[in-house]
């Protein structure tokens, strides 16, 4: 029987509205039902009393088609609010300015009349509005406000804050006219008046509601009260759910929302480029971030007058403090940038100032980690990668951030090439899911030959990071004797497309909607570890 | 990066070929210049600055030359005997002491050819001059002037000349208070008492180097000979630059002529032109490669290359043209020939060798915590180390600690790297008052703080922070999480009443391990701090510093 799809409490409401014989509001129909019901319902007897609970299962009923519900506003309060009250108390603001012209001969300053009143402009406002002043300017050019036109010694609003202070609310019905427009004034001024309008819903069967109602006619009240919502340990203990029927629930009814706490969305991404890389048996390094000069740029043969090194691209750290380069590299990267050391290279040939190699700066590259790895290990074969943070000195705008994430590896070994450069590359985007992948030529002080990777991603080619074969320049001041294949790949960029931002900030920025809503499967889908079925 | 414009219907005059937009694209990007447009009839490119000889069109067309096969090998410069003297005075020595000088005669150069030489010089100006400081240059119509000519230094008050961009005579002081050039580059001759300038025979100036150049000796279309001078503090980038530029108006069609100058010791002719030399062993090329190219293969792509190579046995010489200011080592002979060979045209293959990968404690320590967390219902926020004292403790009430600050940010915003990172979460917080509650939020990061017993006067700490954040928060939501991460650590704690401004009174605690070492702060945000930040909502927030727990990276 359909009924059985109905919950207890909507039963009970067609039962009694069938009683009733006639449309009703909440309150007789909860009134009717608690007459019905009572001797049955027990404890529950007083929630089928209660017009909100009728209120809201005649909701449902009314969203299955079984009954309709007509509003209608019954009447209508005016009531007095907070301002209202210091108006009817002290006068309303136009009437006070009204008052201080007087007192002063008719005219005043602004200068003046505002050292007194706060509320100038409102009075002011309703004063013009009423045709009893006027605006101009004095012969010092000073503006002035005049009394003008004849001045009611008291209007219908002031009336009717009068009677309301008295009295607390009146019906709209029993105001007239004048009082009425008055009373509609009032209302565009802020907390003045307030208007409580009182609303009655009157519930009538639909005729599918009738018939399910005549349906449960043929049944006694304690036959549809046999049901309960919800099963309790009593229930349980005492054995009584036997004797019970538990009611259906609209299954498609809105519940409250929970979310699950997350992890955010980059440092998901980050966890997921880890695991590429100690799949591929890279070992994870980490290095500072307040960095030398020597290690972010010299060490790195970036000649001391490189435009990267500007005030304007790098951030140097406000400080007495000298940083204190590796005394046993000092001499070698001296001699390389001058004349070559010894490497086959010209050198850039100026003069290498160690004054300049230990300024101390935010690093802008993870490179600086890397060739510090380098330094201390030296021996192949080595594979290290770091998914670090890295600074510029810019502006922040919705493509550029000062700190950002720089994706670093390098693999020494004495038989590394420039093949196993890009095929490394392609390796570690194909563990992403990122398949398409092309390698153009570029250039980095420290790298030769130097390429830029480009991925192919949402329908375009995307330069997502640069690389090359650490130069001799670079390695031999080091004593690393085998080629050093090296590159940094962009981490934000790629979580821009992966997650569907457009603002770069998005990932700084933390909003909870944000974190609640993206999906944890977003980057295991983009790189093909989770997938679909069909 | 810098940028050149490739007008397609002078490339194709050069090419002696058709050439689609796309094509000529695809060439470019194949040499390494990023194609930033394409259209009809140009393609706008950033070339890298290793390159300054890609300024111009006709650098471009060079190298083009090459990858079609129309010419190869260096394209070789025949210099002119010299006419005309310049004569250096000993008086520029102390202030930009370095003149080379050129000329180009036949040239027949329109209004575009102009504009491109003229943007072609603000770029060497740029990458091998620092914004003019080591190399400017002045190009004039030879024909306006009278050689001989002398390069020396002038009191600021005297020798007034019409510069360009202006109509009546100045003098060089009024130049650079007053002349928008000359007041944009005066701070490179701040600091002198006497100002460089080159006259002529009847004592017109030319130019008033590095600032800017007399209106007599302007370009104008229809000019048939040039004269070009270079001035400097860098010998060797000087004539870098006038070779670049004379190698681009030769193939424009002009006719190179040398210029004697005379140093007060010494007396050169320029441009030189000359061509370098350097050598490259095949098995230097092979291994870093992973290609098995024969010295004849390797010949043969380096001329494609624009460069003349001769194989011998398992070497191959090279002569660079003088513009290839780049090339320094033989590893940059490697990455010529990678060129030609094509990038896309080589096998990939992943390293061979086998190792095996592991993670830093840091990130394991990071990512079992991040689980706690997120099991306890909070979200993870990620928050810049960067910040501002505001924010950090005038806002939180709390005193300033030593930190790292910035010399130079770009933006207020950036002053410092962070100490702590509550005041992080409560910015969190304030701005997601529209969003759902209750928020409880964590962060595991760095702070950053001095640290004068390491080489960067730095340290990174890495530390964890919570916050839980509504109605109904307080003191017990950081404690219950202190002591389940505690429980989840495996670590005894002590919690101790503790004072800190941050928080209310009575409801703050020091967290310490059984052996008495600190190792966190938590408490109740105090309300004058919630409400310096806006935030019209009880918060609690714990900070715990892992780094004393657990040994990291």
């Amino acid at each position: 029987m359909e009924t059985l799809r109905l919950h207890r409490l909507e039963k009970i409401i067609l039962y009694t509205l069938k009683q009733l014989n006639k449309p009703s509001t909440f309150g007789e129909v909860a009134e009717k039902a608690y007459q019905l019901f009572s001797g049955v319902a027990g404890e529950d007897a007083e929630a089928i009393r209660s017009p909100s609970a009728v209120a809201k299962a005649c909701g449902w009923l009314q969203s299955k088609g079984l009954v309709s519900i007509e509003e209608k506003v019954v009447s209508k309060t005016l009531t007095i609010g907070a301002e209202g009250i210091e108006y009817a108390r002290n006068g309303l603001p136009e009437r006070r300015l009204v008052e201080s012209l007087k007192l002063r001969g008719g005219s005043a300053g602004i200068s003046v009349l505002s050292q007194e009143m706060p509320s100038l402009a409102i009075a002011l406002n309703w004063a013009k509005r009423n045709g009893w002043v006027e605006i101009g300017k004095d012969e010092g050019g000073e503006t002035v406000v005049r009394l003008t036109g004849e001045i009611p010694s008291k209007t219908p609003a002031e009336e009717l804050l009068d009677i309301l202070m008295l009295d607390g609310g009146v019906d709209m019905k029993d105001l007239d006219d004048r009082l009425r427009k008055a009373a509609e004034e009032l209302l565009k001024r802020q907390n003045v008046v307030k208007l409580a309008e009182r609303r009655e819903h009157i519930i009538s069967l639909t005729d599918e509601g009738l018939r399910i109602a005549s349906e449960l006619d043929l049944l006694q009240p304690a036959e549809i009260f046999k049901e309960v919502t919800k099963l309790t340990p009593e229930l349980l203990l005492t054995g009584r759910w036997r004797e019970v029927t538990l009611s259906s629930y609209d299954v498609k009814a809105p519940v409250p929302p929970v979310f699950s706490a997350k992890r955010h969305p980059l440092t998901q991404l980050i966890r997921l480029v880890k695991q590429a890389y100690t799949e591929m048996g890279f070992e994870e390094i980490k290095g500072p971030i307040v960095e030398l000069a020597f290690w972010n740029f010299d060490a790195l043969f970036q000649p001391q007058d490189h435009p990267a090194r500007e005030m304007q691209d790098t951030f140097y750290i406000d400080t007495e403090e000298r940083g204190v380069p590796p005394r046993q590299y000092v001499n070698f990267v001296k001699a390389v940038h001058e004349h070559g050391g010894g490497t086959g290279s010209r050198g850039w040939g100026y003069k290498w100032s160690e004054e300049e190699a230990s300024r101390l700066i935010l690093r802008t590259h993870t490179t600086a980690t890397t060739i510090r790895h380098l330094a201390a290990v030296r021996k192949p074969p080595i594979k290290v990668f770091s998914v670090d943070r890295i600074y510029r000195n810019e502006k922040v705008d919705w493509k550029h951030l000062a700190e950002f994430h720089q994706i670093e590896g390098i693999v020494v070994d004495e038989r590394a090439n420039f093949r196993q450069l890009m095929g490394v590359i392609k390796e570690f985007y194909s563990r992403l899911g990122l398949r398409q992948v092309r390698f153009r030529p570029s250039y980095f002080p420290y790298t030769e030959p130097s390429a830029e990777v480009e991925v192919f991603l949402a329908g375009k080619w995307l330069e997502l990071g640069g690389m090359g074969i650490f130069r001799p320049e670079t390695t031999h001041p080091l004593g690393v004797k085998h080629p050093v294949l090296a590159w940094g790949l962009g981490l934000e960029r790629l979580a821009m497309i992966i997650y569907g931002v457009e603002d770069i900030r998005t990932f700084t920025r933390n909003d909870l909607n944000w974190l609640r809503r993206t999906s944890p499967f977003k980057a295991y889908e983009t790189s093909g570890r989770v997938s679909r079925k069909d | 990066m810098p940028i050149v414009n490739v007008k397609l219907s002078k490339l194709e005059r050069l090419l002696g070929r058709r050439l689609a937009p796309e094509e000529a694209a695809e060439a470019l990007a194949r040499l390494g210049l990023g194609v930033e447009e394409i259209t009809a009839d140009a393609v706008k490119a950033e070339y890298n600055p290793n390159r300054p000889d890609f300024s111009s069109l006709y650098g471009i067309a060079r190298a083009l030359q090459g990858v079609y096969g129309v010419k190869t090998g260096a394209p070789k410069y025949r210099i002119a005997r010299p006419k005309v003297i310049v004569t250096a005075d000993r008086s520029v020595e102390g202030v930009r002491p370095f003149i080379v000088c050129g000329v180009v005669r036949g040239v027949s150069l329109d209004e575009d050819d102009l504009e491109d030489l003229i943007t072609m010089q603000e770029d060497l100006h740029w990458i091998l001059g620092r914004g003019r400081r080591k190399v400017a240059i002045g190009l004039h119509n030879l024909d306006s002037v009278e050689p001989p000519f002398i390069y020396k230094a002038t009191k600021p008050d005297e020798t007034p000349f019409i510069p360009l961009k202006a109509t009546a005579p100045m003098t060089p002081r009024e130049i650079l208070e007053r002349h928008e050039i000359g007041s944009k580059y005066a701070h490179l001759l701040s600091g002198y008492g006497e100002y460089p300038v080159i006259v002529d025979a009847r004592g017109d100036v030319l130019s008033m180097p590095p600032i800017i150049n007399s209106s007599r000796t302007e370009l104008k279309p229809g000019v048939r000979n040039v004269f070009i001078d270079v001035t400097g503090t860098d010998w060797e980038k000087v004539n870098q630059a006038l070779n670049i530029l004379v190698a681009a108006l030769v193939d424009a069609g002009g006719r190179a002529e040398g210029v004697i100058l005379r140093y007060p010791n010494r007396r050169y002719v320029t441009p030189s032109m000359r061509e370098g030399r350097i050598a490259v062993k095949r098995s230097y090329v092979n291994s870093l490669l992973g290609l098995s190219l024969q010295d004849g293969e390797i010949a043969r792509l380096l001329k494609a290359m624009r460069l003349d190579a001769k194989a011998g046995k398992g070497v191959v010489k090279v002569s660079y043209p003088a513009y290839r200011v780049d090339i320094m080592h033989p590893v940059d002979l490697v990455e010529e020939v990678a060129i030609a060979y094509g990038y896309g045209n080589m096998e990939l293959e992943p390293p061979p060798t086998l190792t095996f990968g592991s993670l830093l404690p840091d990130t394991y320590v990071s990512e079992l915590l991040r689980d706690a967390m997120i099991g306890m219902g909070y979200t993870e926020v990620f928050n810049t180390l960067l910040t501002n004292e505001n924010n950090q403790y005038a806002k939180m009430l709390a005193p300033e600690e030593p930190r790292v600050k910035l010399l130079n940010p770009a933006t207020r915003e950036y002053t410092m790297i962070r100490t702590w990172i509550i005041p992080d979460l409560l910015r969190n917080l304030a701005d997601n008052q529209r969003n759902l509650y209750p928020q409880r939020i964590f962060e595991i990061g760095d702070v950053v703080k001095p640290d004068l017993t390491k080489p960067e006067k730095a340290v990174r700490l890495l530390h964890l922070a919570a916050a839980s954040c509504h109605g109904e928060a307080g003191f017990n939501d950081v404690k219950s999480l202190a002591e389940e991460l505690a429980r989840v650590m495996e670590l005894e704690i002590n919690i101790q009443p503790a004072e800190h401004p941050s928080f209310i009174p009575g409801r703050t605690a020091r967290l310490t391990t059984a052996g008495g070492e600190e190792i966190g702060l938590m408490g109740e945000i105090h309300p004058q701090v919630l409400e310096n930040h806006g935030l019209p909502m009880p918060a609690a927030a714990l900070e715990i510093k892992l780094w004393r727990i657990y040994q990291l990276a």
